[in-house]
């Protein structure tokens, strides 16, 4: 019997190592997945080696067998789902510079799944506490030692491969390892205390017992929903701060999904219609959004007649989206609850401090100078059928532009020029949201070789300088 | 019509953005815009032959069918900047130009090998004019003529773009590739000709007697003996 669970065991490390090398060989856009495949493969190589070594007792390897199955067999789709074939390869070496930037020392692999959910997940933390008590800590420690502090799989819908402007959420979910660093610098007791003192006094009890445990369990409740809240419009500002108006269209696009704007959903997340209202409040404190006439502001004198089109009709509807955003019907909703007005209100109060922080966080802002510099330029070149890869304003003077200002003369340029079209002609409107999504997606591809070149360009300029 | 000189090249691709001549980027122009043309780059995207799936391409058998084999017959593949990608030889591989580009109404140009790359072999653009007025990519034919496996990167100049003026009234530019950014795969089932063309044999069929031994799958299954079937003799053509 025993032979038979080191057999198998042997067996299951030896075709997750087989299908782990196979994946390697995959083209991917950047160097993370085939790393994180090579680790697989030496995970696997080193429980295989333990199963066959004399030490490993029968419950041993059932837990190596256990482990394979359970923790080590499921990564295999994230390395799948991170080939060039299955993600907007373009786009995905600049979103993990993103992250990089906002989270030092961790690495980033964007991959496809079947969910249609844009979702964050840390791989070597799962695997090394898994792994303890599997292998000795220095073997543990040699293991490890190729993989960074930290590897996030970002996941995004699949068949929204090509949909770069959706993909903006890639940095709302890039933001959410942030949390913790958030929720370590707040004074977690003191906010529970807040939260007691509220709900005793909503809480109707008579019975002493009784009513310390209800306020017990409403607290819970009330801190969870609190928490839940907070974390996500967390996400939302860093987004916002990366990609400026683009946060509000491309967040605006999953919440059409949703049945309710005005629920807190079954995992906490708050209503959408108070997320969308958030974003619309920081795009208005960082001067993107006018807060009388809620239109973009930024766009320089004299625009010509292709973008003023697409101008009015952007401002047509920013100021519908405001209109049902500050409807407040989801406030509403959640008065109807007193512990969800307790957590929301306690939330509330804790804005203006989130957006501290995540100001902080982000070494980077996209500004509303920059968006007006850049982004009616592009505009332009789109109108064109030019992909917006570059200010070029003759062949010696041209000038980079920022991911951020791409992905928003995309999403301008879709609401402003394309989505009138659905309405006349549904097969052009396709045909030509393909297109804005090929331009894009091409756009950054050569934005990114355009600041490579150049740099290398100047590295050799400043090397024959120094040489002269 | 005359061939566009370099400093006519650098006039056309400073025009204001509604006449311009795109080519975008052009990374290095000093090395890229020479008499009378502009080197072209490769791109990261290929498209394949998986010559095991098929035994002949025939583009006369219908628009839907020649669709779908034409998408089984070929396949993408990406790389990455920096990342080798080997030709081998006698191996024709659809890649694109690295630059998008945009000509205007009275700009056309031939697409052509540059003659370094040509004598290592390597051959492009079988079809090698570009229309005034078209916009996108342009997908590469490469094939390697030579007797060694040739390694490429994307990035490199295997292309030359020799532009010329066009006179006269300019037309309205009409393609069936939509401003492609990657190489594109063959759309020849646009050619509504074709079925006319392969006529003949499309009709051809006989009726036969199954009497056992060995069936072609496509004369249908399940049959018993005695059963009638008709049975395609279409010809086998060569391939395109």
């Amino acid at each position: 019997m025993i032979n038979h669970a080191r057999s198998s065991a042997f067996l299951k490390a030896e075709q997750i190592h087989e299908h782990a090398a196979r994946l390697k060989l995959l083209p991917f856009p950047s160097s993370n997945p085939a790393l994180f495949a090579t680790f697989i493969c030496n995970l696997c190589q080193k429980l295989r080696d333990r199963i066959a070594s004399s030490g490993a007792g029968e419950k041993e390897t059932t837990l190596i067998s256990l482990f394979l199955v359970d923790r080590v067999a499921p990564t295999l789709r994230f390395i799948e789902g991170a080939s060039s074939e299955n993600t907007p390869a373009s786009l995905v070496v600049p979103v993990e510079k993103i992250g990089e930037e906002v989270l030092r020392g961790c690495r980033f692999m964007v991959r496809r799944q079947s969910r249609y959910n844009y979702s964050e997940r840390e791989l070597r933390g799962e695997l090394q506490e898994a792994l303890e008590g599997l292998l000795p800590e220095t073997e543990r420690n040699v293991l490890f030692k190729d993989l960074p502090s930290k590897l996030f799989a970002i996941s995004f819908p699949s068949f929204e491969r090509d949909n770069a402007l959706l993909h903006v959420n890639f940095a709302h979910e890039i933001a959410h390892p942030l949390e913790q660093d958030y929720l370590d610098g707040q004074n977690q007791a003191a906010i529970l205390q807040e939260l007691k003192a509220e709900i005793e006094n909503v809480t109707e009890e008579n019975d002493p017992f009784r009513k310390r445990m209800e306020v017990t369990r409403r607290v819970t409740d009330a801190a969870r929903k609190r928490q839940a809240a907070l974390m996500e419009i967390l996400s939302d500002t860093i987004s916002a701060i990366v990609f400026g108006p683009s946060a509000l269209f491309a967040l605006y696009e999953v919440a059409i999904l949703s049945t309710s704007m005005d629920r807190i959903s079954a995992d906490f997340h708050p209503p959408w219609r108070f997320r969308l209202r958030e974003i619309f409040r920081i795009l208005e404190e960082r001067e993107f959004v006018d807060p009388t006439t809620f239109k973009l502001r930024g766009w320089p004198e004299g625009i010509p007649d292709c973008i003023s089109g697409v101008k009015t009709e952007v401002d047509n509807w920013l100021v519908k989206l405001h209109g049902k955003v500050e409807d407040h019907s989801d406030m509403r909703e959640i008065e109807k609850d007193p512990i969800n007005k307790v957590a929301y209100d306690s939330a509330g109060r804790a804005l203006p401090g989130i957006r501290e922080f995540a100001a902080k966080s982000v070494p980077e802002h996209y500004t509303p100078s920059v968006f007006s510099e850049e982004v009616p330029e592009l505009l332009k070149r789109l109108h064109s059928n030019l992909p917006p890869n570059r200010i070029e304003y003759s062949l010696e003077k041209n000038q980079q532009v920022r991911l951020a200002s791409i992905l928003s003369s995309g999403w301008l340029f879709k609401l402003g020029e394309l989505e009138p079209v659905f309405s006349i002609d549904r097969d052009i409107y396709i045909q030509q949201v393909r297109t804005l999504n090929r331009l894009v997606l091409k756009a950054i591809q050569l934005s990114e070789i355009q600041e490579e070149y150049a740099r290398k360009a100047n590295k050799q300029h400043d090397g024959i300088a120094k040489q002269v | 019509m005359g061939l566009l000189s370099k400093c006519e090249i650098k006039k056309r691709l400073d025009d204001e953005l509604e006449k311009r001549l795109v080519i975008t980027p052009i990374l290095d122009p000093d090395e890229q815009i020479n008499e009378g043309s502009v080197d072209l780059r490769l791109s990261t995207t290929f498209i394949l032959t998986q010559k095991t799936a098929f035994p002949s391409m025939d583009a006369t058998q219908g628009e839907q069918k020649l669709k779908e084999e034409i998408q089984k017959y070929q396949f993408r593949v990406s790389k990455r900047f920096h990342e080798p990608f080997v030709l081998h030889p006698q191996q024709l591989v659809l890649g694109a130009t690295l630059e998008y580009m945009a000509f205007p109404p009275d700009v056309g140009a031939y697409v052509l090998s540059r003659s370094s790359w040509g004598r290592l072999g390597l051959i492009i653009a079988t079809a090698t004019f570009v229309n005034p007025g078209y916009k996108g990519c342009l997908t590469l034919e490469l094939v390697n003529l030579g007797e060694v496996p040739l390694v490429l990167y994307p990035g490199i100049r295997v292309a030359q773009l020799v532009l010329h003026s066009v006179h006269g009234e300019p037309g309205l530019h009409k393609s069936r590739y939509q401003f492609p950014t990657e190489p594109e795969f063959s759309r020849v089932y646009g050619d509504k000709e074709l079925e006319f063309w392969g006529e003949g044999r499309t009709k051809i069929t006989v009726s036969a007697t199954f009497t056992g031994g060995v069936l072609r799958p496509d004369a249908g299954l399940p049959l018993s003996e005695g059963e009638q079937v008709e049975l395609d003799v279409r010809p086998k053509k060569s391939p395109l």
